[in-house]
């Protein structure tokens, strides 16, 4: 498994993702809302595609690339939808900010000129208590042509 | 006062500009740590033994096999709290169950071990003998005789009356009388971070690192709970993963504590969310009886307003609720005679509490709902009757009498909305209705106070250090709960200092380095913390000219000769000030009833479609006109509306947090649905600014009356869709379709 680029082995096959990013990793970035597939806090990149790392269990995806939010950043330079979040206000507890950013370049990266409609199914997933979700469509549609 | 008055006394101007969030780059990387994030050196996990039933006599607790279990280092019961009561207003709850059970999820003993599954496996070995009880679930059961007692003083918690003129005898003389009773239901905050925190014991001082919107209440509770002195307990209590008022109180620092002396090692705990939706505080639900007296023109000669409000097993912050819906129950408008009586009573549902709005949400959706229908039966435009009635600066408050200051700024509220287009073209929008859908439009109004109230000291705090190159760090107020209100008091400072902005740190959260500043709450934060970071500014910069610098300020040279004169570091305290006149109140009226001063209001226009066939109520558009005196940071108050518009839409059509017999339904996301992305309609907020003389810059809190609206609003647009009523929420496509058919029944 890599995990942002990086070759690790995880100890534990039995462990979920979001444990073995969590506590082994030291990647605090995916949150826990619920443990159960609902709110996305915890999203992050398996081979691309935004998955739930408290529904996989490591052993389930031993050959895969994972990219967390961390793994986003690039040379210390903000990935653009991170800064596209900053610009726009998009985040106010911040707690779910990591999940979204994650599902957001996710979307942009197999559809880069997402109508209104892709970006509400791609984000449904997401929960987000604090901003009502309009500064979140402003960030995306600001990445947008 | 207008708005020239309250520009800022400098170049640079800060205030009034929506700069981005402080530290929103490490929320947007994950970089910041969260309080649940947090992990210390040998650190144990520690894990929650809960009720299993709602209602019963704890006969029975063994623990025997739990101490047993590998991993497991501490199990602390009842026996081991020296003073086991807690609760931040009226302490009326055990730390740990020693007896009563009151509530699915009740506390019965802690585990600490070295995993979590250890502590999990600990957890599950607690052996609990509970004899049920009948249960106390149903509201208006509450204060029969033959109900169980939910505590010895019986099951009324609070009763709050107060009247102003004679409502009967305007009642009997009024062209119109609409009399409704209203059901609201039970709402679960969901901030997105369930709760948890860390706690640590050494060389007798206790620090707690736990999201709290009150940390001064947190160091009060651990401090009876564990006889130490308050002083002794630090509470680090920012960042939060959401608070919306459900992390104003509950027991965790006090179980922290408790842990971590037992095993002398660090111990967090994080909530699952079971465990939040069972025992975490929510908003209260109300039977609110309603009867609104209208003269000939439309004029509200009377309303009378009796509320019974499901506290559930313990006080928590239901008394200070009742009040703040007292205030709220006249809304924003003149009303000659007025009377409310509420009542809080105990149950075993939900443990209400505060959840933004605090009680106003409750009996604002029956006044506008029945102001709706008079309006109708008198043949009155529903907008006119607004502004026939609404309440304009140097008006009496509509139940108190006192006199509403110079900001308030509803009545400009109410002509942005009437002359937005969604509600100019709402004829149209009726007319071109297609498919299943039929479609409609409606307005609502609310006012919220800013802060405690009178007669309540409502106090905030600021430290600022001028160090001896020059730099400014500033420790103030009310933290951070999902806001960034950093970002706001550095802006106030930068203008009041007249410095740049960049230039000044601020730091919140921390009862050792902020003054005591009372809780992120009650739309107080800017209005009062704002105020006291102001107020230190402004004594630095007077300090700076007794030392004899002048314009332009060398900030190193006025350091150094503050730091030689003792004068460099300042510490203030802003105390929000009382209503100006007493108006029909006696003066024992005001801590009782802690009337506001300051009102902050907001006005929305909601269009919507209903399904015929399903009665689904789909909400395409919210615009809100959000009376905030001034917006220090706009795109801060223009996403507090947006927000809280959402949760007032999601209280309005889909958010119900259901019991069986006081046994919650809905714990988890897939059974309690909050508005996700799908849900959204067009928002627009648009800021009606006036300048409050009280606040900083003009400023006051708007983050609670944005969401009050929303719900009449949405449900005035249903009755203009459908030509039928809710009389209770939410709107679920049942509750719309059933009233359909009723109607045409």
């Amino acid at each position: 498994m890599k995990i942002n680029g990086r070759e690790v082995t995880p100890p534990d096959r039995a462990q979920r993702l979001l444990d073995y990013l969590r506590d082994v990793v030291e990647l605090t970035g995916a949150k826990e809302g619920c443990g159960m597939g609902e709110c996305g806090a915890c999203t992050v990149l398996v081979d691309g595609d935004p998955v739930c790392a408290c529904l996989v269990l490591v052993g389930q995806i031993e050959e895969s690339d994972v990219v967390t939010v961390e793994g986003l950043v690039e040379d210390g330079r903000l990935h653009p939808v991170q800064q596209a979040f900053v610009d726009h206000h998009a985040s106010q507890c911040g707690f779910c900010t990591p999940g979204f950013v994650v599902s957001v370049a996710a979307l942009l990266t197999r559809e880069p000129q997402p109508d209104e409609w892709d970006v509400r199914e791609a984000l449904e997933g997401n929960l987000c208590r604090c901003t009502g979700y309009q500064s979140i469509f402003n960030a995306v549609v600001s990445l947008v042509d | 006062m207008t708005i020239e008055d309250v520009q800022a006394p400098t170049k640079t101007r800060f205030v009034g500009r929506s700069l981005p969030t402080r530290g929103a780059e490490d929320v947007t990387t994950g970089a910041l740590e969260y309080l649940t994030d947090k992990t210390l050196p040998d650190m144990l996990h520690g894990k929650i033994v809960r009720s299993t039933i709602p209602h019963g006599r704890l006969v029975g607790l063994r623990i025997d096999a739990a101490v047993e279990v590998p991993g497991v280092v501490a199990v602390l019961t009842a026996d081991d709290v020296p003073k086991n009561i807690q609760g931040v207003v009226v302490a009326d709850q055990p730390v740990l169950v020693d007896d009563h059970i009151r509530q699915l999820g009740d506390a019965v003993a802690l585990v600490a071990a070295e995993t979590l599954g250890a502590a999990e496996a600990g957890a599950a070995a607690v052996e609990m003998d509970i004899e049920p009880l009948p249960v106390v679930s149903k509201l208006e059961l509450a204060l029969h005789p033959s109900t169980p007692k939910l505590h010895d003083g019986g099951n009324l918690l609070m009763e709050l009356s107060h009247h102003k003129g004679d409502v009967d005898a305007a009642l009997a003389e009024a062209a119109v009388v609409v009399e409704r009773t209203f059901h609201t239901q039970t709402q679960e905050h969901v901030c997105l971070e369930p709760g948890g925190g860390v706690g640590l014991y050494e060389n007798g001082l206790f620090t707690i690192w736990v999201g709290t919107q009150l940390p001064g209440g947190a160091q009060q509770d651990v401090g009876r709970a564990l006889r130490v002195d308050p002083n002794d307990v630090r509470i680090i209590s920012t960042p939060i993963g959401g608070a919306f008022g459900a992390k104003s109180d509950g027991p965790l620092p006090i179980f922290l504590a408790l842990l971590a002396k037992a095993t002398a090692r660090p111990v967090r705990i994080v909530l699952t969310r079971e465990e939040v939706m069972a025992v975490g505080t929510k908003r209260h639900p109300f039977r609110v009886h309603t009867r609104l007296g209208l003269d000939e023109e439309g004029r509200i000669i009377a309303v009378d307003t009796d509320a019974l409000i499901d506290a559930g097993p313990y006080a928590s912050f239901s008394s200070a609720v009742l009040k703040v819906s007292a205030e709220a129950s006249t809304g924003p408008y003149k009303v000659a005679n007025a009377r409310f009586r509420g009542r809080a009573v105990y149950t075993n549902n939900g443990n209400g509490g505060g959840f933004r709005g605090y009680g106003v949400p409750q009996v604002v959706f029956p006044l506008e709902t029945a102001l709706l229908e008079g309006a109708e039966r008198l043949g009155i435009d529903p907008a006119e009757i607004k502004r026939r009635n609404v309440l304009r600066p140097g008006d009496p408050h509509g139940l108190y009498g006192h006199i509403v200051g110079p900001s308030f700024r509803a009545a400009e509220a109410l002509d942005a909305i009437i002359d937005h287009p969604w509600w100019r073209h709402r004829t149209a929008w009726k007319a071109q209705a297609s498919g299943p859908w039929v479609r409609g439009t409606g307005m609502a109004a609310a006012l919220k106070g800013c802060g405690y109230g009178s007669g309540r000291e409502d106090r905030a705090g600021a430290r600022l250090a001028i160090s001896t190159d020059g730099s400014i760090t500033i420790w103030a107020g009310p933290n951070h709960s999902g806001q960034f209100i950093e970002t706001a008091y550095a802006q106030v400072a930068a203008d009041t200092l007249g410095r740049p902005y960049d230039e000044i740190d601020v730091l919140v959260g921390d009862t050792e380095l902020v003054p005591e500043s009372g809780s992120c709450a009650a739309s107080r934060s800017l209005y009062v913390g704002g105020s006291a970071v102001k107020m230190a500014c402004q004594e630095l910069m007077s300090r700076i000219r007794d030392v004899g610098v002048s314009e332009p300020i060398d900030w190193q040279e006025a350091a150094q000769r503050l730091a030689a004169t003792g004068g460099a570091l300042v510490e203030c305290i802003f105390e929000a000030p009382n209503i100006a006149d007493l108006g029909e109140l006696e003066p024992e009226d005001v801590p009782r009833l802690s009337p506001h001063r300051v009102y902050s209001s907001a006005v929305q226009v909601a269009r919507i479609e209903v399904n015929r066939y399903t009665g689904q109520v789909a909400v395409r558009g919210v615009a809100c006109a959000v009376d905030c005196g001034v917006a220090v940071n706009p795109a801060g108050v223009i996403g507090q509306t947006e927000g809280g518009i959402i949760q007032g839409l999601g209280w309005a059509v889909m958010e119900d947090f259901k019991f069986a017999e006081s046994v919650p339904q809905t714990m988890s996301l897939e059974t309690y649905l909050i508005p996700t992305a799908g849900d959204i309609p067009e928002l627009e907020t648009i800021l009606i600014e006036s300048g409050e003389e009280t606040g900083p810059y003009g400023a006051k809190g708007i983050a609670e009356v944005v969401l009050v609206p929303t719900a009449p609003a949405i449900v005035a647009a249903v009755r203009d869709a459908i030509g039928a009523t809710l009389n209770h929420l939410p709107a679920t496509p049942e509750a719309v379709y059933r009233l359909m058919r009723g109607h045409a029944a």
